[in-house]
């Protein structure tokens, strides 16, 4: 049986778990719970974009971001500042924001 | 000689702080990157002073330096400023209480600007804004400088007697501003990768909102916290908890204000304003197309409306 890889990285902005399949940030595309959005750049305007999605992920941005207390208004679980480098398009993972983990499945 | 460094809150190279000794005084320069014209180290200087009358009863020492970096004396610097709000959290919510005053009048002023291209209401607005600019920047340091060393250390004492899942919930209860309900509401919230930090770096439409911060926030985990506190090792500091207890929340939110106020509000405002001045003294001869508003000094500037 494979196991699951786990990343532990990053500082949660919001808390919560999602379980869903990784899709990277576009412009323009819409996002369900079922979607883990990840970004390279933390800025409100994407998370407002993004505000369906299950979790966000984010290789940038800080505990003050703008973009973080968007997140955290609207309660989407959130981690930024994320090792986002072994995330791959459609994998299975689940955020658990708090732990600041993902999990690979 | 210039001892540059980064701190645990700003750690990126881009934020480094720079800082020097001249006369025998430290100068700190939080955000060296930033390099502000004539018009803006006239509104800088003026804030500035205003802000330490009212933080210490006397203006500090700062400065200018050939390329636009703004000096100015240690006392005013992150570290420095966040002793003396935790000393005194009473004195921090004060000051931010005369602040929400003063931009509660700032934003009804800008309600009544106009822009008619009449040379007396172009005047009058500008002397209008440049003073309610300077109002705003009086509270520079104890709002934009402070807030990031302020969350970093009340972070840090959380994660040093709480698990990282009890800390994350917790802090993240704060991670919360009034302000941005209101923006989300207005659709306010876009912003930009742009670094550039002066009168001009905001080049959308103003958009007029505000919500008055809470200033006690509330937490459903506080008494669970606060005996985790008195069970762990940390519990001598019970001191800075209480201050960053009441003084983070509320510093999340008067930055996140700040932010909205500056990007959103008021400085669209002014550069509407200084882009019409100019269009006036072009049309009229007086400075060139080329040349940059912000080049001319105040009194320049209304020296100017004299033809």
């Amino acid at each position: 049986m494979k196991a699951n890889k786990i990343i532990q990285s990053g500082m949660c902005v919001c808390p919560g778990t999602a379980r869903g399949f990784i899709r990277f940030f576009r412009q323009n595309e819409r996002y369900g719970k079922e979607d883990i959005v990840v970004m390279e750049s933390w800025l409100t305007q994407q998370v407002m974009a993004a505000k369906g999605a299950g979790a966000l992920l984010s290789k940038t941005g800080g505990l003050t971001s703008h973009a973080s207390i968007i997140a955290r208004e609207l309660q989407i679980p959130a981690i930024v500042s994320v090792d986002i480098q072994s995330l791959e398009k459609s994998q299975e993972v689940i955020v658990e924001a708090e732990e600041e983990q993902i999990t690979i499945l | 000689m210039i001892k540059k460094y980064t701190t645990t809150a700003r750690p990126t190279p881009k934020n480094e702080i720079w800082q020097k000794e001249q006369g025998g005084i430290i100068y700190i320069c939080e955000r060296p990157r930033y390099l502000y014209k004539k018009l803006e180290q006239e509104l800088f200087a003026k804030g500035l002073n205003n802000e330490s009358v009212m933080l210490f009863g006397k203006t500090v020492p700062q400065f200018f330096d050939d390329e636009g970096r703004w000096w100015a004396d240690r006392s005013l610097s992150s570290g420095d400023l966040l002793k003396v709000f935790i000393e005194d959290p009473g004195f921090y919510i004060r000051i931010m209480s005369k602040k929400v005053q003063d931009v509660i009048s700032i934003i009804a002023l800008l309600r009544t600007i106009d822009f008619d291209k009449d040379k007396n209401s172009l005047r009058s607005n500008f002397i209008t804004l440049f003073d309610a600019t300077v109002t705003f920047y009086s509270y520079y340091s104890s709002t934009f400088i402070v807030s990031d060393e302020m969350v970093c250390q009340f972070r840090q004492l959380l994660d040093s007697f709480l698990k990282k899942k009890e800390s994350n919930r917790y802090f993240t209860d704060f991670l919360r501003a009034e302000i941005t309900k209101e923006a989300i509401k207005y659709n306010a919230v876009e912003e930009t990768t742009g670094t550039s930090k002066d009168l001009f770096y905001s080049e959308r439409r103003p958009v007029l909102f505000y919500k008055e911060p809470k200033f006690f926030a509330e937490s459903s985990m506080d008494n669970e916290v606060i005996s985790k506190l008195f069970a762990s090792e940390q519990k001598g500091k019970i001191k800075e908890f209480i201050s960053l207890r009441l003084t983070t929340p509320l510093c999340i939110q008067i930055n996140e204000e700040a932010q909205y106020v500056e990007s959103k509000m008021l400085l669209p405002v002014l550069r509407m304003a200084l882009l019409k001045i100019k269009e006036l003294f072009v049309e009229q001869g007086i400075i060139d197309e080329g040349k940059d508003i912000r080049d001319l000094s105040y009194h320049e500037i209304l020296s100017h409306f004299e033809f």
